[in-house]
């Protein structure tokens, strides 16, 4: 796997005095400064409004910051070029907290799409998905549209999206919300798998339970400030 | 190998598009064909009758006696004819041709005894190696007598090429005009499509699409809907072209019996379906560049 190269006492996501506000209204991240090493392991807390899904967005280049500087895999965001972003962004796998996923494709095909935007060819492609939906078990929802399945399937399936492309960088916004508990657990025993390969995982969670059991370090947002635990 | 129609929603366009370049690509075919049909004809006319001179010779009204004379004079032309290089044969109707020839419009109460003064004609072939100086033998033949007009086909058919090439403009100008709309009905198809796509396109972005990779895709998709559309154009306007090959056919022996053309007619036409597929192409991709700018 090509993550062995990577220079792990290097940050790949650096965030320095960030702020973020919308729409000329309140920062609501103020002053983040963050450092995340290739291999790391993280979750991200803080009651609902805190800020999660905004601070996971700056990581994923969603969002632009208000003030600061944003560096991932040491590129600077305010000197990206747009395929440039695109080749980062390749790089990492995200599971939004509203799925995101096309109503207008199967499971198969919403899982398949990081591989054929990275030009894998269909042979791989109808090797590999379908071993992963099984795994998350969807196997008999494959060729189902997003829309006829549960919340937690279709949390399922955004996981599965997320994760099929081996990325180096899993950002996961509140992925096990809808699951009941032993899937959660199955669901981070994933995300566990992925990061002994080398994936850097930054999940944000309300789960305690999960957070005690697996024992990684929280960040943990309140008042628009990050404080690490 | 790889997978080219992922991803986006084309059902707004699934059964508009399709049509409309159908329907473009049947005007413009059609309008294509007439202009090489025009063509088709005048090469026909002129290669089966640039070798033909026509030569009137008419009766002097006057005379007491214009059946004789016309006779003298035909037989004079002859002479002149049989002096001038380049003439390969020439032919005088003789009276009862003549009458032959006239009686659907005079009538069946002529006849050849009745000494009505007809004009008569002399059919010239000419040669295809040596030319036939037509201003001297015209100069000639006007010397000789005003009564006898001689009329190549030259002039006649100058006359015809002149309005063919302007009707050709002007059938040019309507294809160029279809294929401007054509162009401009794929723009705003493509802009409604990439509207209807815009949660799409995100979630693209978010994965990491380039907007290359979304414009090739976004733009191959929409020239399947052309193309299939292109296709059925084509094919009915070849079925009409020939619908009217063979209905001509049966008119065989009508005022249009040299209204066949060849074959290649259907391959030519191929041109429309083709240059409304480049047309298409264009301004799609365009489109789709120029919106995505908007969007990032
Ligand atoms: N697109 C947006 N436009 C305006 N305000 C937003 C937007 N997204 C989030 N916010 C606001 O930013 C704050 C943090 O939201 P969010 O990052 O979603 O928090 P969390 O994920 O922790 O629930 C909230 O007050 C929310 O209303
Ligand atoms: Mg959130």
């Amino acid at each position: 796997m090509s993550k062995g190269s990577i220079d792990t006492t290097k940050p790949i996501i650096s965030l320095q005095n960030v702020g973020l506000r919308y729409n000329g209204g309140p920062e609501v991240l103020k002053d983040i400064n963050l450092e995340i090493k290739a291999g790391e392991f993280y979750f991200l807390t803080g009651a609902s409004g805190a800020g999660k899904t905004s601070l996971l967005k700056l990581m994923h280049l969603a969002h632009r910051p208000s003030r600061g500087k944003v560096k991932i895999f040491g590129h600077d965001l305010d000197y990206m070029k747009p395929d440039e972003m695109a080749t980062i962004r390749r790089k990492i796998g995200i599971v939004f907290q509203d799925y995101h996923l096309l109503d207008h494709l199967s499971v198969m095909d919403n899982i398949s799409l990081p591989l054929r935007i990275s030009g894998r060819n269909e042979k791989y492609i109808h090797k590999h998905v379908p071993e992963l939906i099984e795994w998350v078990g969807l196997k008999n929802f494959i060729n189902t549209k997003p829309k006829s399945l549960s919340g937690g399937q279709q949390q399922r399936v955004a996981i599965a999206r997320a994760v099929i492309n081996n990325p180096e960088i899993l950002i996961a916004d509140e992925p096990t919300g809808n699951v009941d508990e032993d899937m959660a657990k199955k669901l981070l025993f994933l995300f566990l798998e992925l990061n002994k390969m080398g994936t850097t995982i930054i999940i944000a969670t309300h789960s305690t339970n999960l957070i005690k059991q697996f024992r990684f370090p929280v960040l943990h947002l309140k008042d628009g400030y990050l404080t690490k635990e | 190998m790889f997978k080219t129609d992922i991803a986006f929603k084309t059902d707004i366009n699934k059964g508009f598009l399709p049509f409309i370049t159908a329907f473009m690509v049947f005007l413009a075919s059609i309008t294509f064909a007439t202009a090489l049909i025009g063509n088709n004809l005048a090469n026909d006319w002129n290669t089966h009758m640039s070798n033909n001179i026509t030569i009137q010779v008419l009766p002097d009204m006057k005379s007491k006696n214009p059946q004789k004379e016309i006779e003298e004079r035909i037989k004079n032309i002859t002479k002149i004819l049989q002096q001038t290089p380049g003439i390969k044969s020439h032919y005088a109707m003789n009276l009862k041709e003549t009458v032959e020839l006239l009686k659907p419009w005079i009538g069946d109460f002529i006849n050849n005894e009745i000494d009505i003064p007809l004009p008569r004609i002399i059919t010239v072939e000419t040669s295809n190696i040596i030319p036939v100086n037509m201003r001297a033998l015209n100069d000639e033949i006007k010397n000789y007598s005003s009564l006898i007009k001689l009329e190549t086909y030259e002039t006649w058919m100058y006359e015809f090429k002149k309005t063919l090439s302007a009707v050709q403009t002007l059938l040019g100008i309507i294809i160029i005009l279809i294929l401007s709309t054509t162009a401009i009905t794929i723009s705003y198809a493509t802009k409604s499509g990439l509207n209807i796509n815009k949660k799409v396109i995100n979630i693209m972005h978010m994965v990491g699409a380039t907007n290359k990779y979304i414009t090739n895709q976004f733009s191959r998709q929409m020239m399947k809907l052309s193309i299939s559309g292109g296709i059925v154009g084509y094919m009915f306007s070849c079925f009409t072209i020939f619908l009217i090959k063979t209905f001509s056919k049966d008119l065989n022996d009508g005022i249009i019996a040299n209204f066949q053309f060849s074959s290649y007619i259907y391959l030519y036409i191929l041109i429309i379906p083709i240059l409304a597929g480049i047309i298409s192409k264009t301004s799609a991709t365009l489109t789709i560049k120029k919106e995505l700018k908007k969007m990032v």
